[in-house]
């Protein structure tokens, strides 16, 4: 491999000899010689960006604009009119709203934290050397990730079913349970369930971007550690968290966007019900959208949604550090 | 001899927390198989043994109807292959688009080289509830509603952030001296990307492309929404349309959510060879 | 030994054959009732919530039937689900492109599709339909909005019940008429020690629409004259009654709050519960489990009301919503509504036919079930409609129903709650 053939000890990037003369000029020495131009950097970004502009920046802000209008599909006769902040000051003075809100952060840290969690577990377990199996495991333990959403719900559904499901069947038999339990009809247990059916979709994402993270940490690192005498904890405190920490951040907000937008599961499950014991507001957006068609306020939802989110992820780069130049 | 028995007790450590570790992974493997071991009982049995009393672990009646009756819909096959052509574009345009941006990210620093990250992903924020719509009509102007390429850009555009962020992450990783080295030996910034970093982060660059992959052909509201005739139509879709109104047909979901493991098994397959060669590469690196 | 030996599409041909199987024939290939005024050609698109296998088999038959009469014309038809097929429509209607020529309507959205401009006046082609003798005016009346009519019928629900004829008998019990009765039998056929309820109430997603009957069975209004007339007092005591059936009688399956139809309905197939309401539709699974002799179970029309009998029949309807190939989507639209047509689809899918003619036809007057089917439809009734019905219903009386049930709102409370919503969704302002 090239880099092999490096040397070891090379300069830093400020030295650059300007070599590169007497070259034919096809397109690629073309980029080549453009890629050592200033502008390199924010010609690698156009592409990027315009795809962004072109696609998310528009829609973005019609969804700012619509939410401070007051608009329902269904009266289309009577157009827009704008109306502040009023969708936000109803939202904030309805009760439900608030019930909304707590499902929602319980559904999202509790989703996020235990997958996180043992998704770390798994990928520390699979980071073993010479494991065996390991290969093979590796590609098992993501299954249920790639299982469509649809299937995902319905098959759940079917294990946790109060008169189909196999999962109460083994309870019973095993003596946990004396009959058979309705865990979405109760609303003690049905938000506890369908976090377990996100952990088992969700787990697998954790365990394949913590994996790939662990395994790109130099094994220099831990064999230095050991000749000094350093204990396990010790250089998993010491290297394999801090070396790891931009795979989790990364891993974590996407994880927790995930979280936030997607009712797909709750759809299939429990539609929100029983009550509101599980209606989050990516449902609640969906809904008021369309169901109600009242679009003004379900912009405003999302907007909603919007601000939590950024507020999230500020607070959580700032406080991992994973922004700051190293 | 004080140096031996540290010896031994490393030597029982390891031993140790090799046992656990497969312990945890045996786990965690009954916890990720078993549903999907029922969802392939559920497969090959006849719906009245599924919807009984009398629970039926091993199959009484096994039968491949589901599968039949799945292969004979109409469009199944079309839909298979659009979703297999929508994902690898997505895979490939994400991977090159946002290659490009993180390693602008990753290397350079930049006047609001911070903002723009924080930008790409404040923007994925926004619930696609709400885009659906002004997305609908900007791929109407631009004449890619209802085709397979819109579907394919609109995912780069909302898994390009996520990849984005992923790949700087990697990239960060591979040490900046190596790159340095490659250009004084008369590398271009371009030809080190490509020759030095790439196939360094190789691994993280396998394990973003299977994000991005699952992401796409797993994706159902854009996929219904944004098209409009059976031709355009994924695989998602024909899953989500076997929900009838007034039956589930258990069975045919099993058979459907089976058969949809098998592309992306595939693709795993040679993703997990990229994998295997980047540690390779690290290992005669080390 | 597998429990069932009759398949649900074996059944279908077995009663749908049951009388004249020459008529099969006839249907194959009809002849156009009434030279077509204009020239039907072109390409047309239709979007339908079809899904089951015997679904699709009769929308396939129909599309053939059609070609047979309008060789010139091609019919691409696109399966929109149930439960998206709102989300599309509005995208397509405001999106301004990809909206189909002609479409299904379900009954319920009738108002909501009109409100957003999605679907066409059809009112003067009906006038000179030669077909329209064979439709009573109150087919009409969930497709009319301010006098115009939006829908030409095809199929339709009619609403009843189902009861375990063997545990009644066991426990000595008659078939229940009234509210009263229901409730009696319901808690004396539960017996929990055998896993027994006596009503597989549904209280999840879709049990809304029950909630309203009962509402209504208790002599309370929805709506007069375009405004909201809950009457608290009756509601209260409707939404008392029904939930009481499980806060009280624990006549229902714990897992209420959860069940919607698909639970219900494996409830009733596997001898969970003793009685089911739900309508037509379900008749062919229903039959598949627990057979058709008439032994383990028998439909029923819904008991009646202190106030009145609510058993509302829902027409399915086929509407135009783009008028460039306009013609064509009414030789379509027609062709659903007609005789042969109709008796197909019942014959591939057990959905009652709307057209009176077919309603006459032996098939359907030598099977038990049907004929209830038509009794029940004598003294139908039709939701009421609005604007924002169906928002109302699922986003405010589901919800607070299931509280109800929970115990986590008295019953004066949730009216006070529908009573609320209401008047949101009136406005347009329901979130």
């Amino acid at each position: 491999m090239l880099q092999n053939a490096l040397p070891p000890d090379s300069q830093s990037s400020q030295t650059l000899p300007a070599v590169r003369k007497g070259r034919s000029l096809n397109p690629l020495t073309w980029l080549g010689e453009l890629s050592e131009s200033r502008y390199w950097a924010y010609l690698l970004l156009l592409p990027s960006l315009l795809l962004v502009v072109a696609v998310i920046v528009y829609p973005v802000f019609y969804g700012v604009y619509l939410s401070f209008q007051q608009f329902n599909l269904l009266r289309a006769g009577l157009g827009m009119k704008f109306v502040g902040l009023q969708q936000y000051t109803e939202l904030f003075a309805d009760d439900d709203f608030w019930v909304i809100i707590k499902n929602t952060f319980v559904w999202v840290f509790g989703g996020a934290f235990s997958q996180f969690f043992l998704g770390l577990v798994v990928a520390l377990a699979l980071n073993r050397k010479n494991l065996k199996g390991g290969p093979l495991a590796r590609v098992l333990l993501l299954l249920p990730w790639v299982i469509p959403s649809v299937v995902a719900g319905h098959m759940w559904a079917l294990l946790l079913d109060s008169r189909l499901g196999v999962i109460n069947d083994i309870l019973v038999k095993l003596g946990i349970l004396t009959s058979y339990r309705a865990w979405f009809a109760d609303p003690a247990t049905a938000m506890p369930a369908v976090l377990l059916v996100d952990m088992w979709r969700g787990t697998p994402f954790f365990t394949l971007l913590l994996y790939a993270g662990l395994q790109s940490i130099p094994e220099e690192l831990y064999e230095a550690a050991e000749v000094d005498g350093a204990s396990g904890w010790a250089k998993f405190r010491a290297i394999t968290i801090p070396m790891l920490t931009p795979v989790i951040v990364a891993a974590v907000i996407l994880r927790v966007i995930g979280l936030v937008n997607s009712p797909d599961l709750m759809i299939v499950l429990t539609n929100g019900g029983p009550g509101l014991a599980t209606f989050t507001l990516s449902l609640y957006a969906f809904q008021i959208a369309y169901e109600n068609f009242n679009f003004g306020a379900a912009a405003a939802v999302s907007v909603i949604m919007l601000l939590i989110l950024m507020v999230f992820t500020t607070l959580y780069l700032k406080f991992s550090g994973v922004t700051k130049n190293t | 001899m004080a140096f031996q028995n540290f010896r031994n007790s490393q030597k029982a450590m390891r031993r140790l927390y090799d046992a656990i570790a497969y312990v945890i992974v045996a786990c965690m493997l009954v916890f990720a198989l078993g549903p999907l071991v029922w969802t392939a009982l559920t497969s090959i049995k006849p719906e009245s043994d599924i919807v009984t009393n009398e629970m039926q672990y091993i199959p009484a009646h096994p039968t491949a109807e589901h599968y039949i009756k799945l292969w004979n819909r109409s469009g199944v096959t079309t839909m298979f292959r659009n979703s297999a052509f929508t994902t690898t574009l997505t895979v490939v345009l994400c991977l090159l688009v946002g290659t490009f941006a993180a390693y602008s990210i990753s290397r350079y620093r930049f006047r609001g080289r911070g903002g723009i990250l924080t930008f790409y992903l404040t923007i994925r924020m926004f619930p696609a509830v709400l885009m659906l719509l002004p997305l609908y009509i900007m791929l109407r102007n631009i004449g890619l509603l209802d085709s397979l390429l819109g579907l394919a850009l609109t995912y780069t555009t909302f898994s390009m952030p996520v990849s984005l962020l992923m790949l700087k992450g990697f990239f960060d990783a591979v040490p900046a001296d190596l790159e340095d080295a490659a250009r004084i030996d008369g590398c271009t910034r371009l030809g080190a990307l490509f020759r030095v970093v790439m196939p360094l982060a190789r691994s993280g660059i396998a394990a973003t492309a299977v994000l991005i992959a699952v992401g796409a052909w797993n994706e159902f509201l854009f996929a219904l929404m944004l098209t409009n005739s059976e031709s355009s139509r994924t695989w998602p879709v024909v899953l989500q349309l076997m929900v009838g109104e007034f039956q589930l047909p258990w069975g045919l979901i099993a058979a459907g959510g089976m058969i949809s493991i098998v592309p992306i098994i595939i693709f795993f397959a040679f993703a997990q060879k990229a994998l295997v060669r980047g540690l390779m590469v690290g290992a005669v690196k080390g | 030994m597998r429990k069932i030996a009759i398949t649900r599409r074996q059944f279908i041909k077995g009663t749908a054959l049951a009388g004249a199987s020459a008529a099969l024939a006839a249907c194959a290939t009809p002849a156009p009732t009434a030279a077509p005024a204009k020239k039907v050609s072109g390409k047309l698109t239709y979007w339908h919530h079809y899904t089951s296998e015997s679904e699709m088999a009769g929308l396939a038959e129909g599309e053939k039937m059609f070609k047979a009469k309008y060789p010139e014309a091609t019919v691409e038809s696109l399966t929109v689900p149930n439960a998206d097929f709102m989300a599309k429509f509005t995208l397509a209607v405001q999106g301004g492109s990809g909206k189909p020529d002609t479409t299904m309507i379900s009954a319920d959205r009738v108002p909501d599709m009109v409100g957003m401009g999605g679907i066409q006046d059809l009112t003067e082609r009906l006038k000179s339909w030669d077909q329209r003798k064979n439709y009573p005016d109150k087919y009409f009346d969930a497709a009319t909005v301010n006098g115009k009519i939006y829908g030409v019928p095809s199929f339709m629900f009619v609403d009843w019940m189902y009861y375990r004829k063997d545990w009644f008998d066991e426990k000595g019990l008659k078939a229940p008429t009234t509210f009263d009765e229901m409730f009696d039998a319901a808690v004396k056929l539960t017996d929990p020690a055998k896993g027994r309820f006596g009503f597989g109430m549904r209280g999840g997603a879709g049990g809304q629409g029950m909630v309203v009957q009962v509402i209504r069975a208790f002599g309370s209004p929805i709506v007069k004259d375009g405004k909201a007339a809950l009457d608290i007092a009756k509601t209260t005591e409707a939404l008392k009654w029904y939930t009481e059936l499980h806060t009280k009688a624990k006549a229902v399956p714990p897992s209420v709050t959860n069940d919607s139809f698909r639970q219900i309905l494996e409830a009733f197939q596997t001898g969970k519960t003793g009685m089911l309401w739900h309508h037509t539709g379900s008749l062919a699974d229903v039959v598949q489990f627990l057979g058709k002799d008439g032994t383990k179970f028998l439909s029923l029309p819904r008991p009646k009301g202190p106030a009145a009998q609510i058993a509302d029949w829902s027409p399915s309807y086929n509407g135009i919503v783009d008028k460039k190939n306009e013609d064509a989507g009414w030789a379509w639209l027609t062709h659903w509504a007609d005789k042969d047509t109709q008796i197909m689809l019942m014959e591939k899918t057990g959905y009652v036919p709307s057209n009176q003619e077919a309603a006459k036809d032996e098939r359907i007057t030598k099977n038990p079930y049907y004929t209830a089917a038509f009794k029940a439809l004598e003294s139908g009734t039709i939701a009421p409609q609005f604007p924002g019905q169906p928002g109302w219903q699922s986003s405010v009386v589901l919800p607070t129903f299931q509280r109800i049930l929970l115990g986590e709102l008295t019953p004066a409370a949730g009216a006070t709650a529908l009573a609320k919503g209401l008047e949101d969704a009136i406005a347009g302002k329901l979130k």
